[in-house]
């Protein structure tokens, strides 16, 4: 173990975090080198994230405990851990793999996004900071810092949607979604308060030995819920969604579908790991399906009619948010007897999130350069663009497919996992997924149509650059190779994703309070 | 545009701020004693600014802070704290390097109630005043923006 | 290895890709095996609207917002109700959440 392998779960967030800091004064170096550094800072932070993923699984997925300011969790013989600490079991590493993804993607893409040259500091700094707080969040160890990393992400990405202040709608949208992320915040807080209270600890593995279930306990969780349900944009909470990622600029968009995605992790966390079974745990995966349910059909009914291009990939983003929820809510229902469909479930719900960040980046990102090209996001006035942008028509094609669970990209083969464990415990839970997932194609296909097909609408289209082709075809790459190769990456890195929810409390709780 | 206040507002201003600026410092030179720290201690600072900006408009602050300088002290407090932080890798992030290594700030705390050894504390002293600057520079920078904003709508 | 056992089903992309494009080769040799006196620009290709001129491309166009009009009108009851749900009014939002929280509080409370 070297000294960057020990360190490599705190410099995940540092990184960017200096990023963040220092990319206004950097900026003022013109933008050559603002974007060398950058394009570092991503470089970095990614090689980190692979480096501590690495370590884990080598490790035999064993979670590894980092605590700040000190070496030990438990300094002079205390009984429980009070340093801040992070912990990263399977699932974290997960999650902070797809971060790393999405944070490289984005930069590359980012470079040439933007036809002005000025500004752009601030742009890098938000954006930095917001990857940031979602590194934070999934590799935390600690409520209260859970909470903080929260707020992070909500102030970056309230500034990234609002960041084209000259569109009103912009403005509109980032300050609903500040009003909405601070309630969710607070509630989290309140609930985290709650447990404080009770038990004096804000460790996660100390509460997690503590939790009764009590109804103190139970309100918490019913706060904790809601928040971070709200924060994922599960319906019928999912109202600021649309607005959020149709009104952010294209590589932001992907990333606060990771930011949603690491509310729905911290929401498995806390129902797996914090309460476990200390309560009733049919009743809340039979919340968590509902919601499920309601996000898929309203998502894509509500993306069927919409005729704004970006608005409908938006709620494409809402409908799969939802097909993870229906796997993991299954998967947490069944807690109690172990059935061997609910880890198959949990493993669908998994994959499905990296496999989502990857379908919805590359039609956010492919819209994007759509959208960039045409000066036009109706999906009235659009059209004809397959003549002049080849290669951007077939990215779009990959990524609404792999969404649409069309063979043999990476979204058919977490479906495939979804509808067959879900079916055994309800068939009509797999028939409303495979219905939707049937208009989700159609969805695209009238997308597909509008924007790219018929004759040429848009009489000179600008050309993409090279960066944002080549940060798609990365996407793309992951899309086709996850998809041909399903096996490998489950047997890799979904299945100690999974194996930490389903049974991995014990180990988690051990690594910081020993026994 | 003459958007001063009275006369009397205007002398008790004269008299108050450089004592609030100092009482700020105060803040955050104890942080690690008493209650307080860098975050207040800064807007402790940052309200003797709000204070000369209502009442002598914006005459009073004009050629004297800009906005790029604010931003970039700003910026320095932030890289500051997180250097810090930095520094203590050697052991783990955050680690406290200099705290009871007898250098400055690196004195020993005796045990039990005592008024309080300002040379104690380590890095956290210095933290402080990372985040003091941050924290003065940054409500400074939103209070000139919300005044030009301000001054805009009135102008139109 | 590169396929995934759901424990109810298997899936092989591999194998899925390789009868796909076996496929497409059968399609392939079914186009060659087909009429060869197909010219291209000649009076063959052009659209026959009962003696009509052909108008041009950009007007007989569907646009991409009239696709599926007939399921959407179909829906119209449910669209209607739905979309009257989606405000756009922050009020509205902070209710839908207030509303769930409830809901969810009582659930928790009372389900033991």
């Amino acid at each position: 173990m070297n000294a960057l392998t020990t360190h490599a779960p705190i410099l995940i967030i540092a990184t960017p975090l200096l990023g963040a800091f220092a990319a206004p004064l950097i900026g003022k170096l013109g933008w050559t080198v603002r974007t060398a550094f950058a394009g570092a800072i991503a470089a970095l932070t990614g090689c980190f994230a692979g480096l501590l993923a690495a370590t884990l699984y080598t490790g035999g997925g064993a979670p590894i405990v980092y605590v700040l300011g000190g070496r030990l969790p438990l300094p002079s013989g205390l009984a429980a851990p009070i340093r801040i600490m992070l912990e990263v079991d399977g699932l974290s590493a997960f999650m902070a793999l797809i971060t790393a993804l999405v944070a490289v993607v984005a930069v590359l893409y980012s470079v040439s996004y933007w036809k002005e040259r000025s500004g752009g500091a601030l742009y890098d700094s938000l954006l930095f900071l917001l990857i940031a707080g979602v590194f934070g969040l999934v590799l935390t160890g600690d409520m209260f810092n859970f909470f903080v990393f929260l707020e992070i992400t909500s102030v970056a990405a309230c500034g990234l949607i609002g960041f084209r202040t000259w569109r009103k709608r912009s403005s509109e949208a980032a300050f609903k979604v500040m009003a909405l992320y601070t309630l969710s915040g607070l509630f989290v807080l309140l609930a985290v308060g709650l447990l404080y209270g009770q038990y004096g600890g804000l460790n996660i593995a100390y509460l997690a030995t503590n939790l009764g279930g009590t109804m103190v306990d139970r309100v918490a969780l019913a706060l904790l819920i809601a928040g971070l349900a709200m924060k994922a944009g599960a319906v019928p909470m999912h109202m600021w969604a649309p607005e959020a990622y149709g009104e952010a600029p294209a590589p932001v968009s992907m990333v606060l579908v990771a930011n949603s995605q690491a509310s729905l992790y911290a929401l498995f966390r806390v129902l797996f790991t914090l309460y476990g079974q200390s309560l009733s745990a049919a009743a809340v995966g039979w919340i968590l399906i509902v919601l499920a349910l309601l996000t898929i059909f309203v998502g894509v009914t509500m993306a069927l009619v919409q005729k704004d291009l970006k608005r409908l990939i938006a709620f494409g983003a809402v409908s799969q948010i939802g097909y993870m929820l229906l796997a993991v809510g299954v998967g947490f229902a069944v807690l109690a007897t172990r059935p061997d469909f609910g880890l198959t479930a949990i493993t669908g719900g998994i994959f499905h999130m990296i496999n989502d960040v990857a379908c919805i980046g590359l039609l956010f990102l492919a819209a994007g350069a759509a959208i960039r090209a045409s000066g036009s996001r109706d999906l009235h006035s659009m059209g004809g663009l397959a003549h002049s942008l080849k290669g951007t028509t077939v990215l779009f094609a990959v990524g609404a497919f792999a969404l649409a669970g069309v063979p043999p990209f990476n979204g058919f083969a977490s479906k495939l996992l979804i509808y067959e464990s879900t079916f055994q415990l309800s068939p009509v839970l797999a028939v409303i997924a495979v219905l939707a997932s049937i208009v989700l194609l159609a969805v695209f296909v009238r997308a597909f149509q509008a924007v790219f097909l018929g004759p040429r609408l848009i009489a000179r289209p600008e050309p993409v650059p090279w960066p944002m082709v080549a940060s798609m075809v990365v996407l793309a790459a992951v899309v086709i190779g996850f998809g041909l190769f399903p096996g490998f990456f489950i047997d890799k890195i979904v299945t100690p994703a999974a194996n930490a929810l389903w049974s991995g409390q014990g180990d988690y709780i051990r690594a910081v309070m020993g026994g | 545009m003459n958007n001063q206040m009275s006369v009397i507002v205007r002398t008790i201003t004269r008299i108050t701020y450089g004592l609030t600026i100092v009482f700020g410092f105060y803040v955050i030179m104890h942080g690690h004693l008493t209650p307080g720290g860098g975050f207040q201690g800064g807007a402790v600072v940052a309200s003797a600014f709000a204070l000369l900006l209502v009442a002598f408009g914006t005459a009073g602050l004009k050629g004297k802070l800009n906005h790029h300088l604010l931003q970039t002290l700003e910026e320095v407090g932030a890289l500051a704290f997180l250097g810090l932080a930095f520094a203590g890798i050697g052991t783990a992030f955050f680690a406290n390097l200099l705290a009871n290594s007898g250098a400055v700030f690196g004195g020993a705390v005796p045990a039990g109630p005592n008024a309080g050894v300002l040379n104690s504390g380590g890095t956290l002293p210095f933290m402080n005043w990372a985040v003091g600057l941050k924290v003065m520079t940054g409500i400074a920078s939103i209070l000139i923006a919300m005044l030009i904003g301000l001054r805009k709508e009135a102008a139109e | 290895m590169n396929g995934i056992d759901t424990g109810f089903g298997v899936w092989n992309p591999i194998a899925w890709t390789l009868l796909f494009a076996g496929a497409l080769v059968i399609a392939w040799v079914f186009r060659v095996l087909g009429r060869s006196d197909y010219k291209r620009g000649s009076e063959q290709t052009k659209a026959f609207l009962s003696g009509n001129e052909e108008p041009e491309p950009e007007k007989l166009h569907v646009r991409g917002d009239h696709l599926y009009w007939g399921l959407v009108d179909g829906l119209a009851g449910y669209y209607r109700r739905i979309r009257a749900v989606h405000t756009g009014v922050l009020s509205d939002y902070v209710a839908w959440f207030v509303g769930v929280l409830g809901v969810v509080l009582i659930i928790l409370a009372l389900v033991r």
